[in-house]
């Protein structure tokens, strides 16, 4: 892994196009702004991880769809 | 911008171009290949999965299948997520607009995963990353909504009963 010290406003470049600017540093919080292309996608590395593991999960699924609908309960809500 | 719920899939007009997609659930399909809807992003986690078709299910429109092209295996389960939460919103970036090629916000149509386990007392939907639809175009991509406290796992059995509606924090969202 490189490792990099930076101050609070001052940046990385990772390529040609994506900017990693070190905004301001707390006690334990570091907040980053990143500008990037829009085709590359940034996401918190959890949450990342999280949905990534849920689409997994949702791929593996062998359930017939008269059985979902029952499954799935409408609230019955007048809109 | 809010977003109208997901109406039915319906196929452009105009002469069909058949092509065969091999399934493991459904066996092979003839679709047309209008019908066929590319993701702008992969799904998370299926980066070799671009192109995907829209299956309906048998019943009253509740929940729909989202079969890889690319992968015969690949399935997911979707539904309108505003079947359990009427007041679901997206807010979409005009990034996401321009992704889509959305002429107007409530051109979009709005799906969440289904998860569908073993235990059947666990199936839920994913309200953190809907995928977001234009069905002019037949362009789509998961977005996360990482200003949202919209629940990743978002539990679908008995979840009239155990969560007020509007308060769709249960499960384990990051």
């Amino acid at each position: 892994m490189l490792v990099l010290t930076r101050k609070e406003n001052e940046s990385i470049m990772i390529g040609d196009n994506v900017e990693v600017k070190v905004l301001e540093v707390k006690e334990n919080q570091v907040r980053i702004g990143v500008v990037a292309p829009r085709e590359i996608t940034v996401h918190r590395m959890e949450v990342y991880l999280a949905i990534q593991r849920e689409n997994i999960e949702a791929a593996k699924a062998q359930a017939k769809t008269e059985e979902l609908d029952k499954l799935i309960q409408q609230p019955i809500k007048s809109k | 911008m809010a977003i109208a719920p997901c109406a039915a899939i319906v196929a452009n007009g105009g002469e069909m171009s058949k092509m065969k997609v091999e399934t493991t659930r459904f066996g092979t399909l003839d679709i047309d290949e209008k019908t066929v809807v590319t993701f702008t992003q992969p799904i998370l986690g299926f980066s070799d999965c671009q192109r995907y078709i829209l299956v309906e299910g048998p019943s009253s429109g509740k929940v729909w299948w989202l079969q890889s092209c690319d992968k015969p295996e690949v399935a997911f389960i979707v539904m309108n997520p505003m079947q359990v939460v009427p007041d679901y919103e997206v807010k979409l970036d005009a990034s996401e607009v321009e992704d889509l090629r959305l002429e107007k916000a409530e051109d979009a149509r709005l799906l969440t995963i289904v998860v569908v386990p073993e235990d059947r007392s666990k199936i839920r939907t994913n309200l953190k990353a809907p995928i977001i639809y234009n069905p002019k175009t037949n362009l789509a991509k998961q977005v996360i909504l990482h200003d949202s406290d919209y629940a990743v796992q978002y539990p679908l059995a008995g979840a009239v009963e155990k969560t007020p509606v509007g308060t769709s924090n249960a499960g384990s969202d990051a």
